[in-house]
C-alpha cells in the first residue's frame, strides 16, 4: 500500500483515516455547530474553501494526493463509498447524522474531490468534456451551496385564523380558508379496496356484490331533529355529507343513512348482516386554498396560496401547508410555511447543471451507438 | 371503464405475448421476437392509459400503481436491449421481472381511488415517478445482467461489460433526471430541496451505489467482479428507497412522502 500510483486501497485507507479523524473531533469539541456558519462566516468559508481548491490545484505536481484525488480512480470511488455507506446507517437507523463531524468530513472530502475533478476538466477544455463538467460542477455548486446556505434558511410555521393575522419577520392576514373536496365515495367496511364515487347527481352503481341505489343526496346535513334517525339539509359548520340509501344483493337488501361525520356528528354506516356494512369513506381534500394579504419589509401584496402554487414577498416564499384536520373543510385556521432561503438560486442553479449534464450524458450515449453502428 | 379488476384480462395475454417473444428470442427469430413482445407491451400500455382514463389522474400514486408501471417498462427496456445487442436472454430476464411485478398487482388488491390529494396535484408528479420508473427497469435489467455474469460459466466477457456500462450509463441519467426533478417540486410544494426525510435518504445511498459502479469502472481491472456485486448492492438499496421505506421502523412516521391512506 501507499505505492503509487494510489488506487483504490488508499482510498479506503484515507476514508478510514477522514472517520477517524472526525470521531476524534467530535469526541473533543462535540457535533457540528452549522449556526455558527450563519451570514457573513459562510460567505468568507466559502471564499476560503475556494481559494484552498484553487491552491491545490496549482500545487498539484508537488502534492501527489492532490493529483490521485483528481484523476476518477481510487480517491472518487473511495469517497463515494464512504459517503453512501455513512447514508445508508442514516437510513437504516434512522440516526441523525448531519451534525457528526464524520458524516460531514466525508461529504467534504467527496465534495472536494468533485471540486478538483472539475476545475482539472475546465482547466484544459474540450468540448466532449461538457457532461463531465455539467454534472460535476453542477454538484459541487449544489453541494456546497446547499450546506453553506442552510444556517441562512428562515423558516417560519404560520398559523392564522381566518379574520387573523400572523407572522414573524413576515405578516399574513387571513381573510378566508376555503376547500373543495373530492366526491364522497362508498366502500364495504371490511374491504376498502373497492370503492363508489358517487359524483353529483349519480343515483347509484355496484360495489362488490351490492347493487347501491341512492334514494336522497344531501351535501351538507346535520342530524334530524325529530325522531327519524335520519338527516335534513343543514348548511352550518360541521354540516356532513349524509345519503339515503338502499342496497341490493339477489333478494337481500338493505336501507338506511350512511355518512362520514365531522367534528359534530359521528359517521353513519348501513349494517349489510353477515359482518358486512356499506361506509361513507372520510371525505379528501381536493384543493384549499387561503385568500391571504402578506406584508413584509414595507412591501404588501395580497393573493391565493394553494399547495403547490406558493406566493412570492420580499424574498419570502409562503407555502400553503395544512390547516386544522379535525374541523375538515370547516377548518377556522390555515397552517401556512413562510420560507427565505438567499442561497437558493445558486442551489438550484447547480441543479439544473446536473439536469444538463444528465441530457447530455444520454446524448453521448446514443451518439456512441451510432458510431458503434458505423 | 377500466379497473383493476380488468387488469387480469390485459395483463395475461400480455404476458402470454411477452413470453412467446421471449421463447423466439431463444431461437433467434428477431422478427417474430420483437413483434410478439411489442404487442404485449401495447396491451399492457392500453391498460395503463385506461386506468389513467377511469381513476380521472395519472396512476402514480399507489405502490400497485409504480409496480404497474415497472412491469410495462421491463419489455420495453428488453426490446430496446435485445434490437441493439441481440442478446437471446435478454427478453426472458425482462419477461420475468415483469411477470413478478404483475402477479404481485395481480394478489394484491389495490385501491381503486380517484382521489390525489393537493401535495402531489402538480405538472412535476408525473414526470418525477415515470422518469424514476423507467430507470429502476434499466437498472433491474443491470441487476439481471449482473447476476448472470457472476453465476456463468467462463465468466463475464468485455462486450458483457459494454452492456452493463450502458445500461447503468442511461439508468443513471434517468435517475439523476428523477431525483432532480424532485428537488426542484420539493421546493416548489414546501420549501426546501432536499429534507433528508427517510425516501431521499435511501434515494442518496442509491445514486451513490450507482456513482461507485460507473467510478469502479474507470479505476478497477476492467474485468473486476466487484463492479457486478456493486451493482446488486445498489438494486437492493433501489428497492428500499422504492418501497422497503414504508416498512422500515425506524422511518416510521417520519417521511414527506408517504401518500397512502
Amino acid at each position: 500500500m501507499w505505492k503509487r500510483p494510489w488506487k483504490i486501497k488508499e482510498g479506503f485507507a484515507a476514508g478510514a483515516g477522514i472517520l477517524v479523524l472526525g470521531g476524534v473531533i467530535e469526541l473533543f469539541a462535540g457535533p457540528v455547530h452549522w449556526e455558527a456558519l450563519r451570514f457573513p462566516v459562510n460567505l468568507v468559508v466559502l471564499v476560503a474553501y475556494l481559494c484552498i481548491l484553487t491552491i491545490l490545484f496549482l500545487l498539484r505536481k508537488r502534492v501527489y494526493p492532490v493529483e490521485w484525488m483528481m484523476h476518477g480512480g481510487g480517491a472518487a470511488t473511495a469517497s463515494i463509498a464512504c459517503c453512501a455507506a455513512l447514508t445508508f446507517i442514516m437510513g437504516l437507523t434512522g440516526i441523525d447524522l448531519l451534525e457528526s463531524w464524520p458524516f460531514i468530513l466525508s461529504y467534504l472530502w467527496m465534495t472536494s474531490i468533485v471540486g478538483l475533478a472539475s476545475i482539472n476538466r475546465i482547466s484544459h477544455f474540450r468540448k466532449k468534456d461538457i457532461p463531465f463538467i455539467l454534472n460535476h460542477l453542477g454538484l459541487f455548486i449544489a453541494l456546497v451551496a446547499g450546506t453553506l446556505g442552510s444556517p441562512d434558511i428562515r423558516r417560519e410555521e404560520i398559523t392564522v385564523s381566518e379574520g387573523g393575522s400572523a407572522g414573524n419577520g413576515i405578516t399574513v392576514t387571513l381573510h378566508a380558508f376555503r376547500m373543495e373536496q373530492y366526491p364522497p365515495e362508498l366502500t364495504l367496511g371490511n374491504d376498502p379496496s373497492e370503492r363508489l364515487r358517487i359524483d353529483n347527481g349519480m343515483l347509484g352503481g355496484r360495489l362488490g356484490e351490492w347493487d347501491i341505489e341512492v334514494l336522497r343526496n344531501i351535501p351538507y346535513a346535520g342530524i334530524a331533529e325529530d325522531d327519524s334517525t335520519g338527516y335534513r339539509a343543514w348548511l352550518h359548520p360541521g354540516a356532513c355529507c349524509a345519503m339515503e340509501v338502499k342496497a341490493s344483493r339477489g333478494t337481500e337488501s338493505h336501507s338506511g343513512w350512511v355518512c362520514c361525520g365531522s367534528f359534530l356528528f359521528p359517521p353513519a354506516t348501513l349494517d349489510l348482516g353477515g359482518g358486512e356494512s356499506l361506509v361513507m369513506a372520510p371525505r379528501e381534500a381536493k384543493e384549499y386554498t387561503s385568500e391571504v394579504t402578506v406584508t413584509s419589509g414595507g412591501k404588501r401584496a395580497d393573493g391565493i396560496i394553494e399547495v403547490n402554487k406558493p406566493m412570492r414577498l420580499d424574498g419570502w416564499t409562503i407555502y400553503q401547508q395544512g390547516y386544522d384536520v379535525s374541523m375538515g373543510e370547516w377548518s377556522g385556521i390555515s397552517i401556512l410555511r413562510a420560507v427565505r432561503n438567499p442561497w437558493l438560486p445558486v442551489v438550484l442553479a447547480g441543479i439544473f447543471m446536473m439536469m444538463g449534464g444528465a441530457i447530455a450524458g444520454l446524448l453521448k450515449v446514443s451518439g456512441k451507438r451510432k458510431e458503434g453502428k458505423e | 371503464m377500466i379497473t383493476w379488476d380488468c387488469f387480469v384480462w390485459f395483463a395475461i395475454p400480455a404476458l402470454v405475448f411477452e413470453a412467446a417473444g421471449a421463447a423466439f428470442a431463444w431461437k433467434e427469430r428477431r422478427m417474430p421476437a420483437s413483434g410478439m413482445t411489442l404487442a404485449g407491451i401495447c396491451l399492457y400500455f392500453a391498460f395503463v392509459l385506461g386506468l389513467w382514463a377511469s381513476l380521472d389522474r395519472p396512476p402514480l400514486r399507489t405502490m400497485g400503481e409504480t409496480r404497474l408501471w415497472y412491469a410495462f417498462f421491463m419489455p420495453v427496456v428488453g426490446i430496446l436491449v435485445y434490437s441493439r445487442w441481440k442478446y437471446k436472454w435478454i427478453l426472458s430476464f425482462s419477461t420475468l421481472m415483469s411477470t413478478v411485478f404483475t402477479m404481485i398487482n395481480l394478489f394484491r388488491p389495490e385501491i381503486h381511488s380517484q382521489t390525489l390529494m393537493p401535495a402531489l396535484q402538480s405538472p412535476w408528479f408525473a414526470p418525477h415517478v415515470i422518469v424514476y420508473m423507467f430507470a429502476y427497469a434499466l437498472l433491474g435489467a443491470a441487476t439481471l445482467l449482473a447476476v448472470w455474469m457472476l453465476l456463468k460459466k467462463g465468466g463475464p466477457g468485455a462486450e458483457e461489460y459494454s452492456i452493463l456500462d450502458n445500461l447503468v450509463g442511461v439508468g443513471l441519467c434517468f435517475m439523476t433526471f428523477g431525483m432532480l426533478i424532485g428537488a426542484v417540486w420539493a421546493n416548489e410544494a414546501w420549501g426546501d430541496c432536499w429534507t433528508w426525510d427517510p425516501k431521499e435518504t435511501w434515494a442518496a445511498v442509491t445514486w451513490m451505489g450507482y456513482l461507485c459502479y460507473i467510478h469502479l469502472r474507470h479505476t478497477a481491472a476492467k474485468d473486476s467482479k466487484a463492479a457486478l456485486w456493486v451493482l446488486i448492492l445498489s438494486f437492493i438499496c433501489l428497492q428500499m428507497c422504492w418501497w422497503g421505506v414504508n416498512y422500515l421502523p425506524s422511518a416510521k412516521g417520519r417521511s414527506a412522502h408517504t401518500y397512502n391512506s
